[in-house]
């Protein structure tokens, strides 16, 4: 039966990536591939050239935790897709087919397609580092084979999770549970990759970090994969603990497939007949209101409610903490304190930096909110403008209430006066309007729903879209930000940095400085010509984008909607 | 109320039909999915579209209501073209799709006052209409969850009364028995009927001919993009040379459903298969 099965995905698949455009599609994926892999093989090569066989242990030994770490960012997400959301489920759940095989075919399709990049990016530079280092010829086998268990044993552990999270977590909640997870887990991996950024600063620390615990199977993994390396017979013990471990949490998560995988669908297929009575909610807007309002408190209402929403908000608290905290840290603590203005210029930096790169994409997310209930805007007596203004309002107060909340915060922390607190915010926010109005813009243009990630709303080329203009944006934005913010007591700081540094360093160094002294010679000129800047790129770049945005409205804005099996 | 000037933009307006399509067309690629459809409903006319499945009915209404651009011709609701004048038009209708997907994480309630506020409509007004749509169609007890806690039906329900609560001149509704229950359905007829006999116009699009051949003052067939039959079930009847027959009878001759009559008896006794 679970061959059968296969079969059937493999026609899909066949299907899918048949045509004739289709096929060109994967030509040129495959030119790409190809290229991208001589690429990571040299890189592994000139490292494996470079270094010795000892390297490969340590290089090993923090490799395979990145698998773990990619297929878990890649897969999570899709699993719970896979077994609850999946159209074809509920016709194999009516067929003759043991329920097991159902599941064995889901996670073979997770492993196989949700690992086509994952893999290659550990697995082929460790290659190159074979060939670079003159590995013996045992090492290759054993790495394909470790490589591969380490994933499938990943891909298992969130097929254990979700079907454990599933079985405990109440119905109504599941969904948002998992958009959480799926966030707080690339959280996780940010907030690890900031603990070696500090590992510089943090005393000893750099002894501990390289080497990962030896209990963990991936050490395992690391170990025989040297020994292979030195067709030290060992290594085939140590690589086959390691299959045996995923072999492990393949078993484990099958002993949960009747009651996590099918009583689970059931549980959450199930109509309203034996759930609990349904919350009552208070009715905001208790009275009625203009359109352009209606609109907007029905925008806020619905981010109010799903958790998810706020998920675009994670990523900028943390980076922004982390970049405050990096503040507080060693002899940067002291210069923090004693020189606040130099501090203030850093926050509102690091502040205008993420919120500029953040904020569109939570702005862009406004039209595909509306997912299938899209009809109703669309053929209510509502103008470009009015939809527009209004989804745009509220993006921006949730932007501004954060960047406000955030400076304040700073604020505290660091003893900056209520004027320069002010002057910072406004700053940020007058810029944040023409990037929140960008974004919306490229919402337009690209729009994605996917019911099981609703904070994932744009399609793949309008994201990237996004992240250009963002970067162009914030380039742009950064002269009037400098020529209003800069405070003048960096002239000494910048005249030295100008005449030691070299290069792009001496050249911004320079730039800085001539802000400066123009700021201090005639500073009601640059602080003039810096404001009205300022306002001409933020609210003008608000102004055309938002106009453009509600032409595109009044043209119908089409939204991709994702569904799966 | 002030009556418009004779021969003025307002007056022929007024005169207008409710619903008007003229050449109405939408191709994608080399498939024409609605062809050359010239249409005109009067106000105060329940209009039922039908069709087999795929034949351009949910095409068209999309087309009405301003969800698709049409490849030719034009549309109007109230003598104002949907594409060219599309908020005036949008002022004068409401849409019930198929399958009603509303804003999941609304109340119901909230969804209602936010099509009274888009409708710019009295606060008493809104309370009274609202109040007694709901219990018309017993949802007044869930009105304060969650849509997404509605079922199928509910959800049919609400975009019901979502779409009569402000009294369109117009109103489109896309299969709106199908997940309504046996009562339900029965007050959703007695209702349009009334609406339709207060002077507005009801275009519905249905599968169950007797929807159509109970309530219908005219009826459209549709088949293949191509309207192949308008009127009334009498004028049906006389240009076919039916005299008797139901809709259902003149439905399947038109739209050559006749033939599959012997395919069903043959495989119901089993004659195909030689009686296995």
């Amino acid at each position: 039966m679970t061959r059968l099965l296969l079969w059937i995905q493999w026609r899909q698949w066949v299907h899918t990536w048949a045509g004739p455009r289709q096929v060109l599609a994967l030509i040129a994926i495959g030119l790409v591939a190809l290229s991208a892999m001589a690429g990571f093989t040299a890189l592994g090569y000139g490292v494996g050239r470079a270094g010795s066989l000892d390297v490969l242990r340590p290089l090993a030994a923090l490799a395979l935790p990145a698998v773990v770490i990619l297929v878990i960012l890649a897969d999570l997400p899709q699993v719970y897709g896979q077994l609850y959301a999946a159209r074809d489920v509920e016709l194999l759940f009516t067929l003759p087919i043991p329920t097991r095989s159902i599941f064995l075919v889901k996670y073979a399709h997770t492993v196989v397609v949700g690992n086509l990049l994952t893999i290659p990016l550990i697995l082929v530079p460790l290659v190159g580092y074979g060939i670079g280092a003159g590995v013996r010829a045992p090492y290759y086998p054993a790495l394909v084979l470790i490589v591969g268990a380490v994933a499938a044993g990943a891909v298992a552990f969130c097929y254990l999770v979700t079907l454990a999270l599933v079985r405990v977590l109440p119905r109504n909640r599941i969904a948002q549970v998992m958009g959480v997870v799926q966030a707080l887990t690339g959280l996780v991996v940010g907030l690890g990759g900031q603990v070696f950024r500090f590992g510089d600063r943090l005393e000893g620390a750099t002894d501990v970090l390289p080497m990962p615990p030896v209990w963990l199977p991936t050490t395992w993994g690391a170990i025989a994969l040297e020994r292979a390396a030195r067709a030290d017979p060992i290594g085939i013990a140590l690589g086959l603990a390691v299959v045996a471990v995923s072999g492990a949490l393949l078993l484990l998560s099958l002993t949960l497939v009747e009651r996590g995988f099918r009583l689970g669908w059931v549980r959450l297929s199930e109509g309203a007949a034996r759930k609990r009575p349904a919350r009552r909610r208070a009715t905001t807007g208790a009275r009625l209101t203009g359109p352009t309002l209606a609109v907007a408190a029905k925008e806020m209402t619905m981010l109010r409610r799903d958790v998810r929403e706020w998920m675009a908000f994670l990523p900028m608290l943390v980076l922004f903490g982390v970049s405050l905290f990096q503040l507080t840290l060693g002899d940067r603590a002291g210069l923090a304190r004693e020189n606040p203005t130099m501090a203030w210029l850093l926050a509102q930096g690091s502040l205008l930096a993420i919120v500029l790169f953040f904020g569109p994409s939570f702005a862009a997310g406004a039209f595909a909110r509306d997912g299938l209930a899209a009809w109703v805007l669309r053929t209510a007596p509502l103008s470009g403008w009015q939809i527009t203004l209004a989804k745009f309002l509220v993006s921006w107060s949730a932007m501004a209430a954060f960047v406000v909340a955030v400076d304040l915060i700073a604020a505290l922390a660091f003893g900056w006066s209520l004027p320069m607190t002010a002057a910072g915010t406004g700053v940020v926010v007058v810029l944040l309007t023409g990037a929140l109005a960008l974004g919306m813009w490229t919402g337009t243009i690209g729009a994605r729903y996917d019911p099981q990630h609703p904070h994932n709303r744009l399609r793949p080329g309008t994201g990237y879209l996004l992240l250009a203009l963002s970067a162009v944006y914030l380039l742009v934005a950064l002269v009037p930000a400098l020529l209003t913010t800069i405070p003048v007591g960096l002239e000494p700081v910048l005249a030295t940095a100008a005449s030691d540094a070299s290069g792009v360093a001496g050249l911004v160094a320079r730039v800085l400085l001539a802000a400066v002294r123009l700021k201090i010679e005639r500073t009601a000129v640059a602080v003039g010509l810096g404001v009205l800047w300022l306002l001409a790129i933020g609210l003008g770049v608000a102004a055309l984008s938002l106009w453009r945005t509600a032409r595109r409205v009044d043209a119908g804005v089409q939204i991709e909607i994702l569904t799966r099996g | 109320m002030q009556q418009p000037a004779p021969g003025s933009a307002t007056a022929s307006r007024a005169a207008a039909p409710a619903i008007r399509a003229i050449g109405l067309t939408k191709r994608y690629g080399s498939v024409t999915a609605v062809d050359q459809l010239d249409l005109t409903i009067a106000p105060g006319e329940l209009f039922c579209f039908l069709g087999p499945n795929g034949s351009g009915k949910t095409t068209t209404i999309k087309m009405l209501t301003g969800l698709l651009e049409p490849t030719a011709g034009t549309a109007a609701v109230a003598g104002f073209d949907v594409w060219r004048e599309p908020l005036a038009a949008k002022a004068r209708f409401a849409y019930v799709p198929d399958e009603p997907s509303l804003f999941p994480k609304l109340t119901g309630r909230e969804f209602l006052r936010f099509i009274g506020s888009v409708f710019r409509m009295p606060e008493a007004l809104f309370e009274r209409r609202a109040r007694d749509l709901l219990a018309l169609f017993e949802l007044a007890d869930r009105v304060d969850e969650l849509i997404e806690t509605y079922s199928h039906g509910m959800r049919q329900k609400l975009a019901i009364c979502a779409a009569l609560v402000h009294e369109p001149p117009v109103v489109f509704l896309d299969e709106p028995t199908v997940g309504l229950d046996p009562r339900s359905a029965r007050t959703l007829k007695v209702l349009l009927r009334r609406v339709c006999d207060a002077g507005a116009t009801v275009f519905l699009t249905t599968h169950i001919l007797e929807i159509a051949e109970q309530m219908c003052d005219r009826v459209g067939i549709i088949q293949q993009g191509k309207l192949i039959a308008l009127g009334t079930l009498d004028e049906l009847r006389q240009r076919g040379g039916h005299a008797g027959a139901s809709l259902e009878d003149i439905f399947l001759q038109l739209t050559g459903g006749a033939e599959s009559a012997e395919l069903i008896q043959a495989l119901a006794t089993g004659e195909r298969s030689g009686g296995r």
